[in-house]
């Protein structure tokens, strides 16, 4: 055994966390050298960037992991954004109209998205419809409520009192501290989370064991609905105000937080998900800003996306080979290991 | 007892879907259907008409409240209303719904297209649109005896508005720099081209530029663009939509570099990039003018009454579409076609499809906007366009009406004739 495979043996939890913090670490780099390069302007050139990205950073961490809850047992929930919407523009406007601010938006959102959330899980499990087309239909009669609510003027956050505290950096980073502590828990601690780890491996050997497998969905589904309703609110804070929208036009928002989650999941492997889908929506949000910094040099944002999906789509093509990639490196270290071997055997028997 | 459940849930979803599916086909009314009516008659029944939307904000709900609580029942008209039509494609569908529930006609304020008016034709329908001629060429050199004309603002009294604005509070040297959200123009969304169009324009007078491209090419850009010109002025386009995540830190970051002091929106923008201006604005401890098209509404009322950290409204100058003045246009132009004087009251002195053009009103500070209060009020039932001015664009209230006599009518709306006519 090498030096270095000794030290990384020895320093598990520092390896660990080096890869975590690499990955969103390499891609600030990267950015920054570009952006410096050719416009001059660094990733993060103002503390308007950072409460850009902390607001941000936390919408999509929250979105990801919400998508986590479902998707990790294998329920692809499609409704997820309507959900958003559903819980923004009903518990937002509510929250507004009693005056209650930014943490009232926050807190009735999140219950409504609890609300919007175990329905869908309830039809869940009394259904059995697939997920993905349950949450495709859930999607238009969400979206619909949510259009026809309030008037068609979904929910407005600019210029209403006491809604500045959303755009507080300290207020971010102390939401997105509670909230992974809370998911770390439930995730990785509670009854809940060992039953939701042992229905992801098996779910009929769950079931078996004793586990009701239908009340930890109907959970699952509660939580992610809580969770987007988090972001949505975060997200309306950064751009004044959510518009509803119609024709399942809020499946885009599920599909851009696949990536953050996808990144994610890869890096939970060496921390947790909770951790992981922070790391990985770290990353994806300074790819976001720095490629906004190309708008300086006439790059406009239909190639920003085009770019990032870009990006996105590399990233699975090395997931989906991720494994063709190791069995050539054990491969070689197979073969390295046999030639080691002979000229040993060949130097004992000269 | 779980199979039950199953199909009660499966029934109710299916209905569900399929109510969800003809949302955007909701109607005013059970009111009576008919055919065509393209034949001059004018037998009292009830038109229908398909109103196709290219979006759903302020502009939008008002003009559904107006069609719907005001023209409707006051004209013994019924309104089929689209959901947010994307593309051609979906105003192609909209309108092959809409004629297969009786529709005589299609207002169209998303497409601006002769396939639409071919489409309209082969079916006997009604079409008219919301915009302007220059973007239809083979619409105004078209046989369609059916289209009834354009509708939209009068880009030159637009252009006057931008550019007194500018006179009034730009340098004389224009060094500030001008970031100008072209929005969705390189999509061809018609109110967007119409103001940028304008917002150059009303640059190029103030200034006496010269550009080296033309304003017709500059429009459509679809990437960041420094608009070249002979004073070596700072003007970037920046197009794109509001909806995509990269649209908004983009205009962020543009802002940031601080050679940006104004920053003029096509669309209906200023409520979207508030807090971004804001937050640059208190960072960089500079103060940037923002001008935006807006729409009466409780959003318009907040913009002007926040501050920005400069103690100035965080929106410096709308201009805002009489709404009610341009759908009574429409309506009017529809009607008009519907009662078989399309040959009169929609056609130009040419013989061509008519022109309508209406004008905007600016306002540039929370006294002017007090002036308006009420004005296309759509909880209070308001509106500019009230039953005296309408039927004197109706044939049937009307009967000597001709294009020329309708757009003196709109010409003749400002700020003043309406505070007039509001009383």
């Amino acid at each position: 055994m090498s030096k270095w495979q000794d030290f990384r043996r020895k320093h598990v939890l520092l390896m660990n966390t080096l890869f975590t913090v690499a990955v969103p670490l390499t891609v600030w780099l990267v950015m920054e050298l570009l952006d410096y390069s050719t416009t001059g302007l660094h990733t993060m050139n103002s503390m308007v960037d950072w409460t850009t990205l902390m607001r941000n950073l936390v919408s999509s961490f929250c979105f990801a992991l919400g998508l986590n809850c479902n998707m990790a047992l294998g329920r692809m929930d499609t409704s997820t954004g309507s959900q958003m919407f559903l819980a923004c523009i009903l518990g937002g406007n509510l929250a507004l109209s009693l005056n209650l601010g930014g943490v009232g938006v926050l807190v009735f959102s999140m219950l409504l998205g609890m609300v919007a959330g175990a329905f869908v899980g309830f039809l869940f499990i009394n259904l059995r419809i697939l997920p993905m087309v349950l949450g495709l239909g859930i999607s238009l009669v969400y979206e619909c409520i949510s259009f026809s609510a309030n008037n068609q003027q979904g929910l407005n956050l600019f210029g209403k009192p006491g809604v500045g505290i959303l755009s507080n950096r300290l207020f971010i980073i102390g939401i997105t501290v509670l909230i992974m502590l809370v998911m770390t828990y439930l995730f990785q601690y509670s009854p809940f989370g060992y039953k939701r780890r042992a229905i992801q491996g098996n779910q009929k050997l769950a079931n078996d064991a004793g586990i009701n497998i239908y009340v930890n969905a109907l959970l699952c589904y509660t939580a992610a609905g809580a969770l987007v309703a988090v972001a949505g609110v975060f997200d309306t804070a950064y751009k004044s105000n959510l518009v509803p929208v119609l024709g399942m036009n809020s499946n885009s928002t599920v599909f851009s937080n696949m990536f953050p989650m996808a990144v994610g999941l890869w890096l939970a492997k060496k921390s947790n998900p909770v951790i992981g889908i922070l790391a990985g929506s770290l990353s994806v949000q300074f790819l976001v800003l720095g490629l906004a910094k190309f708008t300086n040099i006439g790059m406009s944002d239909y190639m920003q996306t085009c770019i990032k999906y870009s990006v996105w789509l590399v990233f699975m093509i090395y997931r989906m080979n991720e494994d063709k990639i190791q069995l050539i490196k054990d491969k070689r270290a197979r073969v390295a290991l046999a030639k080691a071997t002979r000229a040993q055997r060949a130097a004992v028997a000269a | 007892m779980n199979k039950i459940l199953k199909r009660m849930a499966a029934g109710i979803l299916t209905g569900a879907l399929c109510l969800t599916a003809f949302a955007g086909c909701g109607s005013t009314g059970s009111g009576s259907q008919g055919g065509s009516s393209a034949d001059g008659e004018t037998t009292g029944k009830k038109f229908v008409i398909g109103v196709a939307e290219a979006q759903a904000n302020d502009e939008v709900t008002t003009r559904r409240a107006y069609f719907e609580n005001f023209i409707a029942p006051t004209y013994n008209v019924e309104f089929i209303f689209s959901e947010v039509l994307k593309d051609d494609a979906a105003v192609k569908t909209f309108i092959e719904n809409c004629i297969d529930s009786g529709a005589d006609a299609i207002i169209d304020f998303k497409s601006n297209s002769s396939q639409m008016a071919r489409l309209c034709e082969e079916n006997g329908v009604v079409y008219t649109v919301q915009g302007i001629p220059d973007m239809a060429p083979d619409l105004m050199e078209g046989e369609f005896p059916l289209f009834s004309g354009w509708s939209g603002a009068n880009n030159d009294h637009l252009a006057d508005l931008f550019r007194n604005w500018l006179e009034e509070n730009t340098s004389a040297d224009g060094s500030e720099g001008f970031l100008v959200s072209t929005s969705l123009a390189s999509q061809g969304n018609v109110q967007h081209i119409e103001v940028s169009r304008a917002i150059l324009e009303g640059l190029q007078e103030k200034y006496g530029l010269t550009y080296e491209q033309p304003i017709e090419d500059l429009v459509y850009v679809s990437e960041t663009t420094n608009v070249a010109n002979d004073k070596g002025l700072l003007i970037t386009l920046y197009p794109g939509s509001p909806n995509k995540d990269t649209w908004l830190p983009g205009i962020s970051s543009l802002l940031q570099s601080g050679k940006y002091k104004m920053f003029l929106s096509s669309g209906q923008t200023y409520n979207q990039t508030a807090t971004v201006v804001n937050e640059v604005e208190a960072a960089f401890g500079i103060d940037i003018k923002v001008a935006s098209i807006a729409a009466f509404s409780t959003t318009l009322d907040t913009a002007f009454s926040t501050l920005d950290p400069n103690g100035n409204p965080s929106v410096d100058f709308v201009t805002v579409k009489p709404s009610s003045v341009l759908n009574a246009s429409v309506f009017a132009a529809t009607y008009n076609a519907l009662n078989g004087v399309i040959d009169t009251a929609c056609r130009d002195e040419n013989g061509k499809p008519a022109n309508f053009r209406f004008n905007m009103i600016s306002i540039s500070s929370p006294e002017e906007l007090a002036k308006t209060k009420g004005w296309d009020d759509a909880e209070a039932g308001t509106w500019i366009a009230g039953k005296e001015f309408v039927d004197q664009m109706l044939v049937t209230t009307n009967p000597d009406v001709t294009a020329a006599s309708i757009n003196e009518l709109m010409a003749s709306v400002d700020v003043d004739s309406i505070a007039e006519m509001m009383g």
